[in-house]
C-alpha cells in the first residue's frame, strides 16, 4: 500500500483539491464561491491555496476586474494525479479494513 | 504517514460532500442563465399577448425558438466548462425543457382547443411541474419556485380579469427573472 500525501490528507485542503477536481479542466472557482463551498473563512482558506499552489497542485489566478480584485483556482495535471492518487488510497485502506 | 479505517471513511465522506456542494454551485450556475433568458422571453410574450393579443400567436412560436436557440449555444459554451461526471448536465436541462414542450404541445392537441387564456395558463403550469420535479433532485430552491409561480397562475387565471396576460407577465415572467438572479448569486459560474 502506498502512503497517502500529506499536503492533500490536510481536511480543508482535500476538500478544496475535491470541489476542484469535480471541474472540466479548464475551469477555474472563483474563490468567493470556492469559500461557500467548503464554508471556510477568507484566511483560512488563503493559507490552504497557498501551500497546494506551492506544491503544485493548483493554479491560481488573480486579476482586478472594474477594480476589484478576482481570485480564480483551478485543479492542475499535478493536482488531479495526486488527488486520485490519494483517494486510491484512502479506498485501499477501506477496501483492506486496516 | 498511514491512516485508519475511520480516517478514511471521514476523509472519502468529504470529499464526497464537496463534490456535490460544487456540482450544485455549477447547476445553479447554468440555471440561473436559463432562468432569466427564460424569464425575458417569457415577459416579453405575455405582454405583447395583453397589448396586441391578434398577433400573440404568432410571437410564441419565434420568443420559444429565440429560446431554445440561445439555450443550445449556451449549453455548448458550457460544455467543457462542467465538472467531469455532469458533463451532461447542460444537455440534460435541454432534454427536459424539450420533453415538457412536446408533451406540452401533445397534451394541447389531445385536449384542445383551449382558449387564449387557458393556454396562458397552461404553460406556466406545465413548467412549474418541471421545476417541482427537478427541485426533488437538486434543491428545495426548484420546488418552492414552481409552487410559487403555479400558485401565482391560478390566482391570477381566476382573478386577474382582462390584466390576465400583464399579471403573467409580471408573476412568471419576473419570477424567472428574480429566480435566476438569486440563483445566480448562489451558484457558480461555468
Amino acid at each position: 500500500m502506498t502512503d497517502g500525501n500529506p499536503i492533500i490528507h490536510q481536511a480543508t485542503r482535500l476538500k478544496i483539491m475535491a470541489a476542484l477536481n469535480r471541474l472540466g479542466p479548464e475551469t477555474a472557482l472563483e474563490f468567493t464561491r470556492l469559500k461557500s463551498i467548503l464554508e471556510t473563512t477568507d484566511g483560512n482558506l488563503g493559507t490552504h491555496l497557498d501551500a497546494l499552489e506551492k506544491a503544485g497542485y493548483i493554479a491560481v489566478d488573480k486579476q482586478f476586474e472594474a477594480r476589484k480584485p478576482r481570485t480564480r483556482v483551478k485543479a492542475t495535471a499535478a493536482g488531479r494525479r495526486a488527488f486520485a492518487e490519494h483517494v486510491a488510497y484512502l479506498r485501499e485502506i477501506i477496501d483492506n479494513g486496516v | 504517514m498511514t491512516h485508519d479505517r475511520d480516517t478514511a471513511l471521514t476523509a472519502l465522506s468529504a470529499i464526497e460532500r464537496a463534490e456535490q456542494r460544487t456540482t450544485q454551485a455549477i447547476f445553479y450556475g447554468i440555471a440561473s442563465i436559463f432562468l432569466i433568458l427564460w424569464g425575458l422571453l417569457t415577459a416579453a410574450g405575455y405582454t405583447f399577448g395583453q397589448f396586441w393579443p391578434k398577433h400573440a400567436a404568432t410571437v410564441w412560436p419565434l420568443l420559444t425558438a429565440v429560446g431554445f436557440a440561445v439555450t443550445m449555444i449556451q449549453t455548448r459554451r458550457n460544455q467543457g466548462a462542467l465538472t467531469r461526471r455532469g458533463k451532461s448536465l447542460g444537455w440534460r436541462i435541454v432534454c427536459a425543457q424539450v420533453a415538457l414542450v412536446g408533451f406540452g404541445v401533445l397534451f394541447l392537441i389531445i385536449l384542445g382547443p383551449l382558449s387564449g387564456r387557458q393556454i396562458n395558463a397552461f404553460w406556466p403550469l406545465a413548467f412549474s411541474l418541471g421545476y417541482v420535479l427537478a427541485g426533488i433532485w437538486v434543491g428545495r430552491f426548484f420546488v418552492l419556485c414552481g409552487i410559487a409561480i403555479a400558485g401565482l397562475t391560478i390566482a391570477g387565471f381566476w382573478w386577474s380579469g382582462p390584466w390576465f396576460s400583464l399579471w403573467m407577465a409580471v408573476v412568471d415572467g419576473g419570477g424567472l427573472i428574480l429566480g435566476g438572479l438569486w440563483l445566480r448569486g448562489k451558484g457558480a459560474e461555468p
